[in-house]
């Protein structure tokens, strides 16, 4: 492949960057003439730079184009749009000059005087055939046939040039033109399954400009129906009346005018999903493979306004600790699970590792949350929820279940959360039972304390996880635990010990069960039943320890110092 | 011939002439609808057995 030195200026970052633009627009315009034009619009080129590997903005490529004028123009067209341009030599394209030296009005009022034509002369017909080169014939054989065709031509010549210029009274002997045929090269693909051959798919053809791509179906990027600016503002004015995200059918259908079951609305609804992703500034894909949800920046966040998601999302970092890395998404059937306060106090659930089995993978890179529905048929109500997945620093959790929790649920009851065929549907349900009354604790919001309320609930609980006054008597009028304290876990251990109050007969300390400080640690904060249990088990300090006299039963002494 | 079974893990590139491939696949005017990567392996496989 031809190869061009381009000498680039600017800082050693400017210069690799342009070397960078340099490359990617010459992917683009690979099979374009040497010195034709090869232009991208600015937005495109980052994003092409960013699936190359290099991550960076629209200000910093403008200026490494503007420090390298002898490789880059920066046009900006009509519509205001700023583009990039180069060529395959490594020079930027001449400015095309209109030529008005030469009008039709011009010619036609002066016309050139008739050119004389020259007396006919009758040249040698050369009849070439051709020779068909097929993939079995040896690089020898061509080259065999190559040279006998150049002799034959040779010949040729030398017969024209030494004749005179009286026309030819026989043919000479016809000379063998040859084409040769590079075989095509193909990938074999009889030993590498479709995971691997999707994968190379998904890496190569979204580099094509040519091609538009979204999920996992493709199109020609020239045939995708195209959203004008005035279709995009009444997309997202749509979402901003209905308060929620929607789904691509949705939008197709209620903004463009789509009909579900035409041939075009697979289309229309393809070009909703690959235009709409090309606008991040204004859409946020949140939805899964089979249910396509868009939200816009400006609608309010689903879920709980009691505590912010980032603070969630620290609270559950640890959970990051127990996610696979090659997570099997959607291999599990359903999870069970028992609601703890924390969960209850702001409708959470975590995403752990059997969640993380339950629910589908993110469908886009770097796609932050997914809008799943939740649907309880025992109460004839779905519930739109928001899956966040995780990041780096902070745990996942799905968030927005506060209305079933209150209507349904009581701190302690079991429910069970069951894939269904659709990867953005749920069915959730909880342990029904028998109605029954008791005293149980709240967090009274206004003036922050905890108390115990006289409740009514109809949903089958665990004991032991069940937060009455007999169980927490120590918690009753105290405030949550401040935010530097509840940090360390052994504090927060610490505290539910003397919250559940049963003294030690020495006096020393307290005692409880696993079960009771499971459910009373999480009051205050989330822990998994191994990490508590790898707390109390490998504490250093010696304040807590395993209780002789319990089953499952630990104490806590409380150092002197 | 190699069977399902025999597949394995390996990784691959495609190449220049693969793409061209799949790019007129694209192209075919009988073509209306969106075409999933499934469809796509399966034309890709189909051309090699050929």
């Amino acid at each position: 492949m031809l190869s061009v030195e381009v000498a680039y200026k600017g800082s050693a970052a400017d210069k690799e960057l342009a070397g960078k633009m340099f490359q990617a627009l010459g992917i683009t315009g690979r099979f374009m003439s040497f010195d034709a034009p090869i232009s991208m619009p600015i937005a495109d080129l980052v994003e092409l730079l960013g699936k190359l590997g290099t991550q960076t903005a629209e200000a910093v490529v403008q200026t490494a184009a503007k420090k390298n004028d002898a490789v880059f123009r920066i046009e900006t067209g009509d519509d205001g749009v700023v583009s990039i341009a180069t060529t395959r030599a490594g020079k930027a394209p001449a400015a095309v000059v209109a030529d008005t030296s030469h009008s039709f009005a011009k010619r036609f009022m002066t016309p050139q005087p008739k050119p004389e034509k020259p007396a006919y002369v009758a040249r040698p017909q050369t009849v070439i055939e051709p020779i068909w080169v097929t993939d079995e014939t040896t690089t020898e054989a061509v080259e065999e046939a190559v040279a006998a065709a150049e002799e034959a031509l040779q010949t040729t010549a030398e017969e024209a040039v030494d004749g005179t210029e009286e026309p030819a009274t026989e043919a000479p002997a016809p000379a063998a033109r040859t084409i040769t045929v590079q075989p095509l090269r193909i990938t074999p693909l009889d030993e590498i399954d479709d995971i691997e051959v999707a994968k190379a798919i998904n890496e190569r053809l979204p580099l094509d400009p040519r091609v538009a791509t979204f999920a996992d179906q493709w199109m020609l990027e020239d045939r995708v129906q195209r959203l004008g600016r005035n279709d995009l503002r009444r997309i997202r004015e749509y979402i901003q009346e209905q308060e929620q995200p929607l789904t691509d059918d949705v939008i197709a259908q209620d903004v463009l005018g789509g009909r579900p079951g035409t041939p075009e609305f697979d289309q229309l609804r393809f070009a909703v999903n690959f235009r709409l992703s090309k606008e991040h500034r204004d859409f946020d894909f949140v939805g899964t493979a089979n249910q396509r949800f868009w939200s816009v920046s400006s609608l309010a966040q689903l879920g709980t306004t009691r505590k912010k998601p980032n603070e969630i999302g620290t609270d559950y970092r640890h959970l990051n600790d127990e996610l696979s890395e090659t997570p099997p998404y959607r291999s599990r059937e359903s999870v069970e699970r028992v609601l703890t306060f924390y969960e209850y106090q702001l409708g959470l659930l975590p995403y752990d590792l059997e969640m993380q089995e339950l629910l589908p993978a993110p469908l886009l890179p770097n796609q932050r949350a997914a809008v799943l529905t939740f649907e309880c048929p025992q109460s004839y109500t779905t519930y739109l929820v928001e899956l966040r997945y995780p990041s780096p620093n902070r745990g996942g959790f799905i968030v927005g279940l506060d209305d079933f929790y209150n209507e349904n649920l009581v701190p302690g009851a079991m429910i069970s959360i069951t894939r269904t065929e659709n990867d953005g549907h749920y069915i959730v349900k909880y342990a029904a039972a028998g109605t029954q009354s008791a005293k149980l604790l709240e967090l009274e919001d206004r003036r922050q304390r905890y108390v115990f309320r006289d409740d009514t609930y109809a949903c089958g609980v665990l004991d032991d996880y069940l937060l009455t006054e007999e169980r927490v008597p120590g918690i009753a009028g105290e405030k949550p635990m401040d935010e530097k304290a509840r940090r360390r876990l052994e504090n927060v251990v610490a505290v539910a010990f003397e919250r559940i109050e049963r003294k030690l007969e020495s006096g020393t300390g307290f005692a409880a069960t696993f079960p009771e400080l499971f459910a009373v640690t999480n009051i205050e904060r989330p822990v998994t039943e191994s990490q508590l249990r790898t707390l109390l088990d490998t504490d250093e300090t010696g304040a807590f320890s395993r209780d002789p006299e319990v089953s499952d039963g630990y104490t806590y002494v409380p150092s002197s110092s | 011939m190699s069977t399902e079974n025999e597949q394995q893990s390996k990784p691959v590139q495609l190449t220049e002439d693969d793409v061209a491939f799949l790019l007129s696949i694209l192209r075919d005017p009988a073509q209306t609808q969106p075409i999933t990567t499934q469809q796509l392996i399966d034309a890709l496989r189909g051309r090699t057995v050929q």
